[in-house]
This record gives structure tokens, sequence and C-alpha cells, in this order.
């Protein structure tokens, strides 16, 4: 595993409608919405892992925060940014933080679990089956 | 007037209740309770979500449906105009739930102090706890919401 200490990656989205709390629900409220950004931080933190694993290997979330500090409205771009902070055996700890084009709107935390994929498959159809 | 005993409770109340007065959501209680329970779909899926090979109900669907729990629960004790938005998500991810399964979630109001609304939620598939989750929302006045938010996108070069 070539997973280091204090890498980085960063994701960019671009705000549409269908990122909205008014898109999920949540009516009047066109902004981006927390659940987004807490698949986007989940994203970053995801694929940062992904680059470094070998086949076979994956990662699921176990824990995520997130403070969503500011609104950001529809057209505007979020960048965020996910860095290696821990790792503990098959545990990693990522730090997140996302910004918009004016500031910074979210930041929190994302730990993983890194996953034999046919073992979670197999556990999976166990308790499908149960 | 002296009052006595547990002076500070006494206080912290009264302003509550006055301030829920001032803003209106007096029907809002702590201690309520909201839950929605629904089965799990393919549209749920982490693979759906750019985790291919990871068949299972994804952390963001969850918090999704977390969130909109507590929204919905407490949009009818709002006045009109008013809404919530979300500012903490706090969530542990505890057990894995493949497609098919229905999955609870209870969203109890634990604290209203002000206009910010604190919540603990929790999710159950047919087996087990499958997540919790501490979230806080704020009452905010719409209106006022969209100023904010048009003063921000008109300071910036898009749209």
């Amino acid at each position: 595993m070539s997973l280091q200490q204090g890498m980085t990656f960063e994701v960019t989205h671009r705000v549409g409608d269908e990122v909205t709390a008014h898109h999920l629900g949540n009516e009047g409220f066109h902004v981006l919405a927390t659940p987004i950004i807490v698949a986007w931080f989940e994203e970053a933190a995801r694929t940062l892992a992904a680059l470094h694993l070998e086949p076979g290997l994956g990662t699921v979330g176990a824990l995520v925060t997130a403070k969503h500090l500011a609104p950001t409205p529809v057209g505007m771009t979020v960048r965020v940014r996910a860095t290696l902070r821990e790792m503990d055996g098959r545990r990693l700890l990522f730090d997140l933080e996302a910004r918009d084009d004016k500031e910074k709107i979210a930041e929190g935390q994302n730990e993983r679990i890194v996953v034999s994929l046919a073992k979670f498959r197999e556990r999976l159809a166990q308790k499908q089956a149960s | 007037m002296v009052v006595q005993g547990p002076k500070i409770t006494i206080t912290q109340k009264t302003r509550s209740v006055a301030s829920a007065r001032r803003e209106g959501y007096m029907s809002l209680r702590e201690g309520m309770t909201f839950e929605l329970e629904r089965k799990v779909t393919e549209a749920e899926l982490s693979d759906r979500h750019g985790n291919p090979w990871v068949h299972v109900f994804t952390t963001p669907k969850v918090v999704e449906w977390m969130e909109e729990v507590a929204t919905n629960g407490v949009q009818p004790h709002l006045s009109e105009g008013q809404g919530t938005a979300g500012t903490v998500v706090n969530m542990k991810h505890l057990a894995a739930t493949p497609v098919g399964l229905k999955v609870k979630v209870v969203a109890h109001l634990k604290q209203i102090d002000g206009r910010r609304l604190v919540f603990w939620i929790e999710a159950f598939d047919e087996v087990e706890k499958i997540a919790e989750c501490h979230h806080e929302r704020f009452i905010v006045d719409l209106t006022r919401f969209h100023e904010k938010v048009a003063k921000k996108r008109g300071g910036s070069a898009a749209r």
C-alpha cells in the first residue's frame, strides 16, 4: 500500500439545480445541500484511497462529520480537498474542506475502513439471506 | 422577585419560551420524535454513487434520509416563510444494508436553543441498527436567507 499520511486529493463540482436542498425536498432552499457535501467529502476521500489500494480492495465509510458553514448559490464551483490524516491498520482518517468561489463553506472528517471486496460481498449476501 | 433553587434553569426556560413565541414556532417541543420508513432501492446503492462493486445503502443517502426526517418533522411547526438549514452532521455508519431491506429512520428533537435545533437520529434496517447521527439545523427566515444568497451570488463571477 503506497498510501501515506499527508497525501491530498481534490474533486471539483459545479453547483447545479440537482444538488440543491430544494431539489432534495427542502422547499425554497436553492443552495448546495448538506448531504451532497457529505457525498463529495466521501468521493474525495474514497478516490484518494482507491488510487493507492491494490486490486480487490476498497474502502467503506464508517464515520463522517460535516460542519456546513455557509450557503452556496447555484452556479458556483466547489472544490473539496481530502487530506489523509491518520492510518491505523485498515482504518483511514481524512480531513476534509470545501470552498466555493467566495469562501470556505464546510469542513469535516471521514473515517474509512479498507475492506476486501470479495469478503464484503460474502458478508452482505449472508445478511440479505437472513 | 427572588428566585431560589435552580435559578439558571428557570431563567433559560423563560428565555427559550419567549424566543420561541417571538420567532413563531411555539408548538415545537423538545422530546418530539419524527420517523420515516422506506425500502432501500438500487437508487440508494454505493455503486451508483461512484463506489463500484459496493452494493449497499450509501452513507450520503443515509444522511439525506436523516435530514429529510428532521426537516419534514419540524416544518409544520414553523411559521409561513420559515424553513430550516442543516449546519452540523456527525454520522456513524455502523452496518451495511443490502438492497431490498426496509430502513426506519427516527429523529429525536433533543434541544431547542433559540433558532438552533439539535437532533439525535438513528437508522435501523430489518436486521440491526445501521447508523446514528448528531444533527443540527437552524431556523431561518427564507426571505432574509434568499437576500443573503443573492448578495453572495452577485459578488461572484459566476451567474
